[in-house]
């Protein structure tokens, strides 16, 4: 889609804070080399009676490269068995799938001539390629639900099963901005000269989306050096989701989400929770155990607030605000961020459609046009 | 004058025999300082413009690109024609779109604005663009900490 120049203070931070988390943001073609190797996993597993399907920040829209391996992605997979609870244990459902992983690679030709290595992870086993890092979740229906997509997981400790329906929170969070989801969908579709169908839901973004992205990014650099105590992404994902009230404004969004945050911890019986609003979980579970990290997390909320804050009052030029982002965001995302908008304003001259206003502001209203030129030299576009 | 109706919230521009000289005040996007800047102009010669304030300084480990020595500005390679050509319509709009790229390559300082550098230049360009493009192009590195460049030091 086209840029369009800033006329505000407001609008151009908000360029700048979307195209810093766009770097981070997985790109069309990085999608697909994920599915690719994905539904190549889906198609060996299909054997064996698993059902594959992605689900977490790439599915909903939110994801953004961990810091320090930009142009890498984790993706969350559910490996889902139709067993009934009765019949398997947690260990016995982890280590059923951790041979049919190990059986795949050693069957697969792999993807790109790429063949994936198995590892323990976080909650069961994970697939690394070079670029492209696979939670696989071991999972089994949950059948005294009323949702037909709601599942039990495998929990870290093997304690008790974990609910779980991530094909439903989709559909919960994309309600909590819906009609900004049909605009950015119908977008895509004008954008793309195709019909609202055409787009793949996971690539739609909204305000609500970038918040998402930004919140998450700005943790990620917050808790750099802390990260036992660092707030989980389904935290930051529900209460965002929850505190959006439809703002279009990447700036005023952030700022307003971030503040009613924390209006949405709830207290039950002594215990703070945020619900799963679509499971049997509280996000906030971790919290009751170490009381820090719930501090931590409205520290880390409050900074936030301070950094944007900073950002748009800043007196003293592009360069102090840019010193700013970097400070909160890391360097990397941000410069990039800067020469893919100067180069779409240098785009906008060559298009003949750049003008200058009497104060010197370039923009692609009324002014002065920007004749073709080449600062010292190259062809005349 | 042409460049007092467009640029009406500036001084009235100094005029010589042949020769004119002008400071504008140039905000090139909303969040960006306002810059000085003069232009001096002596009939049938080449415009000269050089950014009075705030002093042009590089980020560390990057150069400010497009600049003649004592930050001049290079806004063009052969595309004025002071036969033709009008300050207000083809200069001024040049000056603002280099400050705007020189704010935005501060990060890495990669210029995004595109253009050539001196060895990239046609033979066949016009003596006057050759005779120009002569002068030692810069791109200036970042100042020693020894201090900055301060504005009153600039020519006038």
């Amino acid at each position: 889609m086209t840029m369009t120049l800033p006329t505000t203070r407001d609008e151009q931070l908000s360029q700048l804070l979307g195209c810093t988390v766009e770097q981070l943001d997985i790109s069309a073609e990085d999608f697909l080399a994920a599915e690719q190797r994905y539904l190549d996993l889906a198609k060996h597993l299909a054997e064996y009676g698993a059902d594959i399907y992605v689900q977490g920040s790439v599915m909903l829209g939110t994801v953004v490269s961990p810091y320090g391996r930009i142009g890498e992605f984790d993706l969350d997979l559910v490996c889902r068995l139709n067993l009934a609870k009765t019949s398997i244990t947690q260990q016995g459902l982890k280590e059923r799938v951790g041979g049919y992983l190990t059986d795949y690679i050693d069957a697969t030709d792999g993807v790109d001539d790429e063949i994936p290595e198995l590892s323990e992870s976080r909650r069961a086993w994970a697939l690394n390629y070079r670029r492209f890092h696979m939670d696989v979740l071991p999972a089994i229906p949950n059948l005294n639900s009323g949702s037909p997509t709601a599942i039990l997981l495998t929990d870290k400790l093997l304690r008790e099963w974990q609910d779980s329906d991530p094909k439903a929170y989709v559909a919960w969070f994309r309600r909590q901005c819906a009609l900004q989801f049909e605009l950015a969908r119908e977008a895509l579709a004008k954008a793309a000269a195709g019909t609202v169908d055409d787009v793949p839901l996971w690539r739609v973004r909204t305000p609500l989306h970038r918040v998402v992205q930004i919140l998450k990014r700005h943790r990620d650099i917050f808790f750099a050096t802390d990260g036992e105590n660092r707030t989980p992404s389904s935290l930051i994902t529900t209460l965002a989701a929850l505190s959006y009230h439809g703002e279009r404004d990447l700036l005023h969004a952030t700022m307003s989400v971030v503040q009613r945050m924390p209006l949405h911890i709830e207290k039950r019986n002594g215990k703070f929770w945020v619900p799963n609003p679509v499971a049997d979980e509280n996000f906030a579970d971790k919290w009751n155990d170490y009381p820090q990290r719930r501090v931590r997390f409205l520290e880390w909320a409050a900074q936030v607030e301070r950094d944007l804050e900073a950002a748009a009052t800043e007196t003293s030029g592009v360069q102090a605000v840019r010193e700013r982002l970097e400070k909160a965001f890391g360097p990397d995302p941000v410069r990039r961020a800067f020469g893919s908008i100067a180069d779409q304003t240098r785009n906008i001259r060559e298009r003949g459609e750049l003008k200058v206003t009497s104060t010197g502001l370039l923009t692609t209203g009324a002014g002065i046009p920007a004749r073709p030129h080449r600062f010292f030299g190259g062809p005349t576009n | 004058m042409t460049l007092a109706n467009r640029y009406p919230d500036d001084p009235r521009p100094v005029v010589g025999v042949g020769r004119l000289r002008w400071t504008v005040r140039l905000t090139p996007t909303p969040l960006s300082v306002t810059y000085t800047v003069r232009i001096e102009y002596a009939y049938g010669q080449q415009p000269t413009v050089t950014v009075l304030d705030p002093p042009l300084r590089a980020a560390p480990d990057t150069t400010v690109h497009h600049v003649f020595e004592r930050d001049e500005l290079c806004l063009y390679y052969d595309e004025f024609n002071w036969r033709r050509d009008l300050l207000a319509d083809s200069i001024l709009p040049w000056i603002s779109e280099w400050l705007y790229h020189h704010e935005y390559s501060q990060g890495d300082g990669t210029w995004h604005g595109g253009g050539l550098h001196p060895g990239e230049l046609d033979s066949d360009a016009p003596r006057a663009v050759r005779r120009r493009a002569g002068r030692r192009q810069l791109n200036r590195a970042a100042p020693s900490t020894a201090g900055l460049p301060s504005s009153s030091g600039r020519r006038i």
